[in-house]
């Protein structure tokens, strides 16, 4: 049997066991709400305009927030990977914010930034720049000494050789940090838009929740979840096009 | 006709005018460990020479503080322009063949030299592949790949690390022939690192007998340019063959 069509029995086994035990009386159809009902409030969100105002704001968030995180956990570990005296100058102090959870820092942001967008992007930003300067770094340490010799005989010297040599060969960690970045960034939008949004998927699970609207709720995480793997896809897609060698380097290894 | 061992032992033959390389009291220490001890030796220009020696006796620490790799005490002449190949493929993973080729070419001033890399590509076969990436490549073309981006930057002198250890037997017997053609028609200073008798006798001029990080004999090859694999089944490439083998074996530590 194909994986796909493996894949097809188990979704459609899921659903229709939900639906049955929603539906059996066991549990209370307003708290556990079958999926047909999901659907159908999904397909109202869609029609009030509610769903495309509301993936509008969370994917552009998500997007900055991925973007700024990203770009400055890989320049900083890069250099932090290659540089052992700016490692030991600011290491130790993103070490000592690394293990906060970035949920934590939400009200600090909040007094800082207000509950515009910059305190969303920002707090997403942050969630997103550890992994991103984490396997940056690991990546950039562990470039092969023959291609940095190599680089340095062919005339590459500092800072040319971070961004020609470094950064290529430590691509295969890097891209790892940003698969758990986009999954962070998800998880940011959804806690940033809890308080002090009036648009987004998190705004929506909020206002449902208030308004005990469970079957709103469920198709706004369901919308939370599509997303984050689209953009996962998206990402890998776009990797994978864009970096054929590391699948070529992979696959002969 | 007799086999030319030097007798000065340490491949010296200092203050030679044509001489490209020039090292003097060479020492390298990896901490407490001495793994270079007083090597002096020159090359010529144009010259061929081949290090060979058994697994850890400095021969690849020899090359990598000719190529100031690592740090080292002593006297050591060289140009800057250098070219080196590893045994391990350090060709670039995320550039294709043309890719790798113009990353050594991009230290050269001026517009790109199109004529250049075409003739790169022609002269080490490469050209059918120029789109592929190293990870699409056999063995002995990756290592052709690394010796085309080291000719891009026209380099003064070759450092080669045991370049075609890792090939099968077949693969390293074709490189062989490819080099000693190269070598014909290109004359390169070309300092060869090795642990094959043989491979040194067919390819180079001079062989540097190394052991404990010391050069026990400078080894004069007495067969002419140009050179066809076939020399390696004369009696007199065999004799020699057995008495770098047999000096060797008497200078072993173990």
């Amino acid at each position: 049997m194909k994986r796909s069509t493996k894949m097809a029995i188990s979704i459609t086994a899921f659903f229709v066991a939900w639906e049955t035990v929603s539906r059996s009386g066991i549990v209370n159809p307003a708290l556990f709400p079958p999926p047909s009902n999901v659907f159908r409030a999904l397909v109202e969100m869609a029609r009030s305009g509610e769903l495309v105002r509301d993936i509008e704001a969370s994917l552009w968030r998500a997007i900055a927030g991925f973007v700024i995180g990203s770009l400055a956990g890989i320049l900083v570990g890069l250099l932090t990977g290659r540089l052992p005296s700016l490692d030991a100058y600011i290491s130790p102090i993103l070490q000592m914010f690394r293990p906060l959870p970035p949920v934590a820092i939400i009200p600090l942001i909040i007094v800082w930034f207000g509950i515009g967008e910059v305190s969303k992007v920002f707090a997403i930003a942050f969630a997103v720049f550890f992994p991103a300067w984490v396997n940056s770094d690991l990546g950039a340490r562990r470039v092969p000494r023959y291609f940095l010799w190599s680089a340095r005989t062919l005339g590459c010297r500092f800072p040319n050789v971070i961004w020609q040599v470094v950064l290529p060969s430590s691509l295969p960690f890097i891209v790892g940090g940003l698969r758990v970045g986009i999954s962070m960034a998800f998880v940011m939008v959804f806690v940033s838009e809890l308080s002090g949004a009036s648009s987004g998927i998190g705004y929506q699970i909020s206002i449902s929740y208030l308004a005990y609207r469970v079957d709103r709720m469920m198709a706004a995480l369901a919308v939370l979840g599509l997303l984050g793997l689209v953009c996962d896809f998206v990402l890998v897609r776009t990797l994978q096009w864009a970096l054929p060698w590391i699948r070529l380097d992979a696959a002969a290894a | 006709m007799g086999v030319a061992l030097d007798p000065v032992g340490r491949g010296c033959r200092m203050n030679h005018p044509d001489a490209m390389i020039e090292v003097r009291n060479l020492n390298v220490r990896f901490g407490s460990r001495e793994v270079l001890r007083d090597v002096s030796f020159s090359v010529d220009k144009g010259e061929f020479v081949a290090i060979v020696g058994r697994s850890g006796c400095g021969k690849s620490t020899m090359l990598n503080a000719l190529a100031n790799f690592i740090d080292r005490k002593g006297y050591i002449r060289i140009p800057d322009n250098i070219g080196f190949i590893f045994q391990s493929y350090a060709v670039f993973p995320w550039l294709t063949v043309e890719g790798n080729i113009r990353f050594g070419m991009r230290s050269q001033k001026g517009p790109f030299d199109s004529a250049k890399m075409g003739s790169l590509l022609q002269m080490t076969e490469l050209a059918d592949v120029a789109a592929k990436y190293p990870a699409e490549l056999s063995g002995g073309q990756v290592q052709r790949v690394a010796v085309a981006r080291a000719l891009a930057r026209s380099p003064e002198v070759l450092l080669m690390d045991e370049p075609f250890g890792a090939l099968d037997a077949y693969t390293r017997e074709k490189m062989q022939g490819w080099l000693l053609k190269l070598c014909e028609d290109n004359k390169h200073t070309i300092v060869f690192v090795t642990h094959s008798i043989e491979e040194a006798i067919l390819l180079s001029e001079r062989i540097l007998v190394m052991t404990q990080g010391r050069i026990l004999k400078t080894v004069q090859i007495p067969f002419t340019r140009p050179r066809a694999k076939a020399i390696q089944y004369e009696p007199e490439f065999v004799e020699l063959t057995r008495e770098i083998s047999n000096l060797l074996e008497e200078n072993s530590s173990e």
